[in-house]
């Protein structure tokens, strides 16, 4: 069946249309129809076994759709090896090949595409200063550390000079202090190279500081795509609210007032407490201190722990009975 | 004791009888070597070095010297035949070794099993298989001519091409085995990155996947330069007619030394504790790797490794099948009939052979088990550098063609006037069997670590109840399998049985070979079944043995993946 590239307004790089994939009899992708804007830097957000993964292997070519098609600058790339595809991919664990130098490493791609000598040696020095690695080209991959050899997986990567660069969780082999780290030097080799970058993380917070949108995926569905405000503020239903940041869900019954039906979101620090009246009560069970004031659990008479942060000057007891409260503005309907 | 003493005083059985029976006796062959024959056998003085100019020159009766190309033509002929080997082991044992290495870990398993097993079978009925299916009268010839397609056999048998068959048998899995291993390492997200770099499949190939599986295939020719060893006896009974008058030494099987590449190859692809990601595995995370199915879909490669278990195993299968004919003539079919088991077990010379060689197996095995046992938790003690001197000298029978040490041994038993009969095969099978007891108790032990003997030490064992709590029982199964190893070994060995032996010390595989040689008769289809079923047996247990029981926990952990949606 022919599939029509998406018609769109705006520049797209990179569009699925309506894909399927299974393995055997698992459903690893579910009907994903998504469009990525040129020069943007989109992660691919879930749980693992979501389909993330899954999903960045079809745009690099790994994987045949079941059904569905992949488009890249417009062409139908669905049955397109890899090696034909203008992306290249960081892969997870860097895959460098042991037995080439980082300049052969990076030189490789080169070579495939079949780069003059010369060009291809100015573009190998070009992208090792450009990831900071200028003098490292004689090493092998054993002798460098985790950092190192992240820069070294980025800079051959980056080297043919691809319309996408794909990043398959490029941070899960390091350890915090060095995640941190290559997270500022990844927004700033996005801005450098001014290409559209892929990611797959199922890091929130990482996601959420590096991207410009998110696509949240659960059990190989899209659950929405925006970008990190709109999702954080305006998540589409309950999984992407409780998955990125802390979120309580109140089902709309347990209201003093409102409709008896459907479930609203709040989150932690838009939540008051009130001596009086309030939206909602319950006991306090758990006081976490922070500095900054009081970190509350309380517990509906029905078990369900509400968190709330709360201004220290307030000291509130264990037991004690509490109403929360809070703007209209702060609250969101969502569907179940 | 001083815990110096006591390493000294463990040390000294192993060191003391591989320094007598194959230290001495080499040192006395380069001596000898340099000495002249002497008018009525042995050597005399002074030192010349005639035994080394009569290699390549003969000696006429006016004293002068003229060359004379036999030895190194037959040299040479080795030197070709053992490349010839190698190259084709290479380029069948490739697409096999990637085709194993890219299944699922379960049939990964169980394929390197049945690509080993054949060859615990003694070499000399393999070799006597392919007799079988070549010469004249044999299945092959009677297949074409039964078609139609030839009138008069073909003379497959006694020429170069039946050689290289037979060396390429007997030599396949020594190539397979390293090359699978070196594969089976490979982080599959390099292929990925290659073919992502826009590398096509035969580019992925000579770039990356060739490179990669080079130190495997380097391993796989080193033992298959032991190929120019075994060619002593392959032309015997496949490249050269039995009637023909040989100026060759007589020797055997020495493929002893691979077989124990082989074991290691074995034990490091059951036993490698390495968490990289197998081809066809999943990666440390737990996670399936990203090389997807599109690359791990090789077409023709299934079909293929079929061909070459059956060529594995057709040999095998059909001297088991012709064993039970009923017939006189070895391969013309005659009704089904136990009679050659039944004439075998009534021969007195067989049951003689057959008692020689589970007497000198069983005593072999039991001494060097113990004393191999014994070194191998002394060594684990030391340093590598003060270990590595014990340990080459324990390898030294690996290391030495057998047909050196059967000859060098030969010599120095002779000289020192030492005739106890059995007794001089008994030493001489020990000498031989050490290393290969000591293969996998080694392997075993540096599996364990010293954690868990630190934790008993922890709660409170003091050193003899760690040992025979902990250190013991984990060790079981490795002293077990380097028993059975060497007793296959034992078994199986026909070069130093056959120049030790005298009269009374005929071993089973010297009894069969000299049956081979008076003629083939079906008596020789049933004993060889026979062996073959013994040391199948045998190695199917030791093999078993050795298997981590890592595997059924891998099992759980992909079982829980595939149901997590």
């Amino acid at each position: 069946m022919m599939q029509q590239p998406p018609i769109s307004g705006e520049d797209i790089i990179v569009s699925l249309n309506r894909i399927r994939l299974e393995y055997g009899d698992v459903t690893a992708l579910d009907d994903v129809h998504l469009q990525i804007r040129t020069g943007e830097f989109f992660t691919l957000l879930g749980p693992s076994g979501c389909g993330k993964t899954s999903l960045l292997q079809l745009i690099g070519g790994f994987q045949d759709p079941t059904y569905g098609a992949v488009f890249i600058d417009g062409k139908d790339v669905t049955r397109v090896p890899p090696y034909a595809r203008p992306v290249n991919t960081v892969f997870q664990n860097f895959a460098l090949f042991p037995h080439m130098t980082v300049a052969g490493n990076i030189r490789f791609g080169l070579e495939m595409l079949g780069w003059p000598r010369a060009k291809a040696d100015r573009r190998v020095a070009e992208v090792l200063e450009l990831v900071g690695l200028a003098g490292f080209g004689t090493r092998f991959p054993q002798e460098l550390s985790g950092g190192q050899q992240q820069r070294t997986a980025l800079a051959r990567a980056l080297g043919p000079e691809p319309r996408v660069l794909l990043l398959d969780e490029p941070m899960s082999a390091l350890d915090l202090k060095l995640r941190k780290e290559m997270q500022g030097e990844l927004a700033r080799l996005h801005r450098e190279a001014g290409i559209t970058f892929i990611m797959v993380t199922h890091d929130q917070e990482e996601a959420l500081s590096l991207s410009d949108r998110i696509a949240v995926l659960r059990y190989g569905k899209l659950r929405q795509v925006a970008s990190p405000e709109e999702l954080y503020h305006r998540p589409a239903n309950s999984f992407v609210a409780d998955f990125l940041g802390e979120a309580n869900l109140i089902p709309a019954e347990l209201l003093n007032d409102g409709p008896a039906t459907g479930v609203i979101m709040v989150r932690p620090e838009a939540v008051t407490v009130r001596p009086g009246a309030g939206r909602v009560s319950g006991v306090v069970t758990e006081r976490r201190f922070l500095g900054r004031g009081y970190e509350l659990t309380v517990t509906h008479v029905t078990g369900l722990m509400l968190h709330c942060l709360e201004p220290s000057w307030e000291p509130l007891s264990l037991g004690q009975v509490v109403h929360l409260d809070w703007d209209d503005s702060a609250q969101l309907w969502l569907e179940q | 004791m001083t815990r110096r003493g006591s390493t000294v005083l463990s040390l000294l059985p192993a060191a003391l009888i591989i320094g007598v029976f194959m230290l001495v006796p080499l040192g006395y062959a380069v001596v000898y070597s340099f000495l002249t024959a002497g008018t009525y056998g042995g050597v005399e003085g002074p030192f010349s070095v005639a035994a080394y100019v009569q290699l390549v020159f003969q000696r006429d009766w006016d004293d002068s010297l003229t060359f004379d190309p036999l030895y190194l033509r037959i040299f040479l002929r080795s030197i070709g035949l053992a490349g010839a080997t190698t190259v084709l082991c290479a380029l069948l044992a490739l697409p096999l070794a990637w085709y194993v290495a890219t299944r699922p870990k379960a049939l990964r398993m169980r394929l390197i099993f049945l690509i080993t097993l054949p060859f615990w079978v003694n070499s000399l009925i393999r070799t006597y298989c392919w007799v079988l299916l070549l010469r004249d009268q044999g299945l092959i010839n009677q297949g074409l001519q039964g078609l139609g397609l030839t009138e008069a056999p073909l003379g497959l048998m006694y020429n170069n091409g039946a050689i290289l068959l037979g060396l390429v048998y007997n030599f396949l899995p020594f190539m397979v085995l390293p090359v699978y291993a070196a594969l089976e390492r490979i982080d599959p997200r390099v292929i990925d990155a290659g073919f992502d770099l826009y590398a096509r499949r035969w580019q992925v190939f000579t770039r990356i996947i060739l490179p990669l599986a080079l130190p495997g295939l380097r391993g796989g020719g080193a033992h298959g330069s032991g190929a120019r060893d075994r060619l002593l006896h392959h032309p015997r009974s496949l490249g050269r007619r039995p009637a023909s008058d040989d100026r060759q030494p007589d020797p055997d099987p020495v493929h002893q030394r691979s077989q124990l590449a082989l074991w290691c190859g074995a034990v490091d692809a059951f036993d490698g504790g390495d968490p990289s990601p197998a081809l066809g595995g999943r990666g440390p995370s737990g996670r399936a790797p990203m090389m997807s199915q599109r690359w791990r879909r090789s077409p023709g490669l299934g079909p293929y490794a079929f061909v070459m278990l059956a060529f594995l195993y057709a040999p095998l299968l059909v001297l088991g099948v012709y064993a039970f004919n009923g017939g006189t003539l070895v391969t013309v079919w005659d009704g089904l009939s136990l009679r050659w088991f039944r004439a075998v077990l009534v021969n007195d010379d067989i049951r003689r052979a057959a008692v020689n060689s589970l007497l000198v197996a069983t005593v072999a095995t039991l001494v060097a088990t113990a004393i191999a046992t014994l070194t191998a938790l002394t060594l684990e003690t030391l340093s590598t550098r003060r270990s590595g001197f014990m340990a080459g000298l324990v390898a030294l029978p690996l290391i030495v063609p057998e047909i050196v040490t059967a000859v060098t041994t030969l010599v120095f038993f002779a000289s020192i006037h030492l005739r106890l009969g059995l007794g001089n095969l008994i030493l001489a099978h020990i000498v031989f069997c050490i290393p290969f007891a000591m293969m996998p108790i080694r392997a075993r032990l540096q599996g364990l670590g010293d954690g868990l003997q630190n934790a008993a030490r922890d709660l409170y064992a003091p050193p003899v109840a760690v040992f025979r709590r902990v250190t013991l029982p984990l060790l079981a199964p490795g002293i077990v399998s380097g028993a059975l190893l060497s007793f296959v070994v034992s078994l199986d060995d026909f070069v130093l049985s056959a120049l030790l032996g005298d009269a009374g010390t005929t071993t089973l595989p010297v009894y069969v070979y000299g049956m081979i040689r008076r003629g083939i008769t079906p008596e020789v289809n049933a004993i060889s079944t026979l062996l073959l079923v013994v040391s199948l047996v045998l190695a199917a247990v030791a093999q078993g043995l050795n298997r981590p029981r890592r595997a059924p926990k891998s099992k759980n952990i992909s079982q829980q993946e595939t149901t997590t949606p």
